[in-house]
């Protein structure tokens, strides 16, 4: 059977006796934990732990939690926000219990399935600190206490009403409140694709495509349904600023701005002006499809200068955040087959999503593809331990999938978990075009389309 | 011939004369806010509506952004209704979407072209109709298609009935509702409703595009009474202010707005 628990990691570290805050008692306790299940494999342990933890550690913890947070096996909530509901969502939908101390008391409304007796849903833990061991048992149990181990052999399920979304759904949002705002001429958004152009794009992909042709593919695609969805009454509006980069080469001319008339320097392009450089084919009126456009072109070669394109898309989206505080922030797909050849990007993607405007900072959504579905990952809220370096790289410059983009992309039919990031490894073209369709659905937010 | 549709004309005046007449015990007041989304132009309002003393109609749409021309489609389809004695029915629909103007696609830019024939021209619907009063009681039929939402209040201002098709609840909201389309097939959802209501001397009727009715079904299920959900139907001019803040402080969505009252006075 494959059971879930989920640690509230900055309760379990804290030492009320002393007042300190010790890492190595969390490490203690998902050690525990895992001995708890059996150690078969069949257990699965996600921990989550609130912004402010790093600044209550040591030097030394703060840099293994900060190691953990990068290879994904700590999830940190955003600053400002408490890592409660985060925990509760979590153990909610996936039918987790929950490890902590904390009793929850402000959450028990939104939350009632954590009070019922005997649920064993909910585990505090003793900690022996002369042996380094942590005891689990049963909290609100409906007789005597049972040990963790032996709720783990109990199937849990979420049997009480779900709870109240509108409060949760806000909480639960990493962007919390953010990420609303419509796209209008005053307020226009930047969309940026990113497109890995090295020689190993050159490689077939699906049957009728190479990477770099069906990358280029999808890429017009998007853009001519942007094109669509800004026209109104005549003419494109200005909603959405474009740049398109390719990387792929070495040296200087390693990155390349796609959009004629745009450079590295200036990428983007207004969407009315980009329909002035679409190459159309031969309208008839007789056509019954509607005429298509094109602007990008299949090009492989060379190496993947990642971190470059990442530095050059950081500028670009550092100056446009600066006149557009009160747009829906920019978001940037980068779509890839492997690994970057200039360094890891982990530093220029943060930096990249580190800018912001009032909705929310710079989203970064990340399309791994690859002829071979093993392993594929799709939108995955943490990884396990299996996961290569790679896909561990790409999940973790991945941002989060925003509330508001999960909420349509369920419109489109695709699902995404609450925490999910905006990740795909693996991805097959359809996987991709999804994403696209996702990312750029706040451009066709309106509730009669 | 020139005989013939003088007299078909005479005798529809005739019968518009007379249905006044029977009618003169319910004096209606109209007014009509309406308003683009934040930060757009007038002319981006894809929202139409228009009260008809002659017909005794009301109709209001809202044509769906992401369609050929929707704005113009909105209007002629609102005037089409208001302004003929169509029946309210799917037939007559089909019978507007045909009558709309043939647009020459030569003329027309890349993408204009693609929206039109991948598209058409869409919109929502919402259309009262006073039936000739026959107690003291106002009757009123309805017929909508999509997300257009009626309310009913009474003399204090109390709700007595809303309509908010095709929900039910504030988070039903946003849906992809039904819509009328200038190409083939014409009716798009199956969401056409068509009720009768009863209304008093003394109650108003309030008819509003999705984006308020998304606003005034949570409001109302959060208690709120009609003064405080709109409550700028007590001062002049009030609208365009409210609906400002109220847009950039996301108590309402951002999107084209329209409300219509009518007051049964």
């Amino acid at each position: 059977m494959q059971s879930r628990i989920v640690v509230d990691g900055s309760v379990l570290c804290g030492d009320d006796a002393r007042k300190t805050f010790d890492y190595d008692r969390l490490l203690a306790a998902v050690r525990d934990i895992r001995d708890s299940g059996g150690g078969d494999g069949s257990l699965t342990i996600k921990v989550f732990v609130d912004a402010s933890l790093r600044w209550k550690l040591s030097t030394s913890d703060k840099k293994k939690l900060e190691s953990d947070i990068t290879s994904g096996l700590v999830e940190q909530t955003p600053a400002g926000l408490p890592a409660d509901p985060f925990i509760l969502r979590w153990a909610e939908s996936h039918d987790a219990i929950v490890v902590t101390n904390d009793l929850f008391r402000d959450w028990v409304t939104e939350f009632p399935w954590i009070s019922r007796p005997g649920s064993g849903r909910f585990v505090s833990g003793l900690y022996d600190t002369q042996l380094k061991k942590w005891t689990f048992l049963e909290r609100h149990a409906a007789g005597s206490p049972r040990e963790l181990s032996l709720l783990l052999k109990v199937e849990h399920r979420t049997t009480v009403a779900k709870s109240k979304p509108n409060l949760i759904e806000r909480f639960l949002d990493p962007s919390s409140g953010k990420y609303k705002r419509a796209i209008t001429r005053m307020n226009p958004t930047a969309v940026i694709f990113l497109l890995d152009q090295s020689a190993s794009m050159n490689e077939v992909w699906t049957q009728q495509y190479k990477k770099s042709g069906a990358v280029a593919s999808f890429v017009n695609d998007a853009l001519y349904e942007l094109v669509l969805a800004c026209t109104r009454g005549g003419g494109v509006r200005p909603y959405v600023d474009i740049a398109v980069l390719g990387y792929g080469g070495h040296g200087s001319t390693g990155v390349r701005s796609l959009l004629s008339g745009t450079t590295t320097e200036r990428p983007f392009l207004s969407i009315s002006s980009l329909v002035e450089l679409a190459r159309t084919p031969q309208q008839t009126t007789h056509d019954a499809s509607a005429p298509f456009a094109t602007w990008i072109d299949p090009v492989a070669d060379g190496a993947t200068p990642m971190n470059q394109v990442m530095a050059i898309a950081e500028a670009a989206v550092s100056s446009w955040v600066k006149t557009h505080d009160s747009s829906f922030p920019p978001i940037i797909f980068n779509i890839t087959d492997g690994d970057s050849t200039d360094g890891d990007p982990s530093e220029s993607a943060s930096k990249l999503t580190q800018h912001a405007t009032a909705d929310g900072n710079t989203l970064l959504f990340t399309a791994h593809i690859s002829a071979n579905a093993k392993d594929s990952l799709h939108y995955p809220e943490f990884l396990d331990a299996k996961a290569d370096a790679l896909a561990r790289t790409m999940f973790t410059i991945s941002s989060h999938v925003p509330e508001s983009l999960r909420l349509m992309a369920r419109e489109l039919g695709i699902s995404i978990p609450p925490a999910a990031r905006g990740f795909l490894y693996n991805a097959s073209a359809s996987e991709v075009v999804g994403m696209l369709n996702v990312g750029t659905a706040p451009t066709r937010a309106d509730p009669n389309s | 011939m020139l005989r013939r549709t003088s007299r078909r004309r005479r005798e529809y005046r005739r019968r518009l004369s007379f249905r006044r007449k029977r009618e003169t015990k319910a004096i209606f007041d109209c007014r009509i806010f309406t308003r683009a989304r934040l930060g757009e132009d007038k002319g981006t309002n894809a929202d139409f509506a228009l009260f008809s003393h002659l017909t005794r109609r009301v109709a209001l749409a809202d044509g769906v952004s992401r369609s050929f021309h929707p704005a113009a489609w909105a209007e002629f389809l609102v005037r089409t209704l208001t302004e003929s004695d169509l029946p309210l029915s799917p037939s007559s629909i089909s019978t507007a979407a045909e009558q709309f103007a043939p647009v020459n696609e030569a003329d027309l830019s890349w993408p204009e072209v693609a929206l039109l024939r991948r598209f058409g021209s869409q919109s929502t619907l919402m259309v009262v109709e006073f039936i000739p009063e026959t107690s003291k009681e106002i009757n009123l039929r309805t017929f909508a298609i999509g997300d257009c939402l009626l309310v009913r209040a009474n003399a204090s201002s109390r709700i007595e009935e809303a309509f908010l098709w095709p929900y039910t609840a504030s988070a039903d909201f946003p849906a992809v509702p039904g819509s009328i389309c200038t190409s083939p097939p014409h009716l798009r959802g199956d969401t056409h409703e068509s009720v009768l209501i009863t209304a008093s001397q003394g109650d108003s009727l309030f008819l509003m595009t999705d984006a308020l009715g998304r606003y005034f079904a949570r409001s109302r299920e959060a208690g709120l009474t009609l003064k405080q959900i709109f409550p700028f139907l007590e001062r002049t001019n009030g609208f365009d202010s409210w609906s400002e803040v109220a847009m950039a402080t996301g108590l309402v969505d951002e999107d084209d707005l329209t409300l219509v009252e009518i007051r049964f006075t």
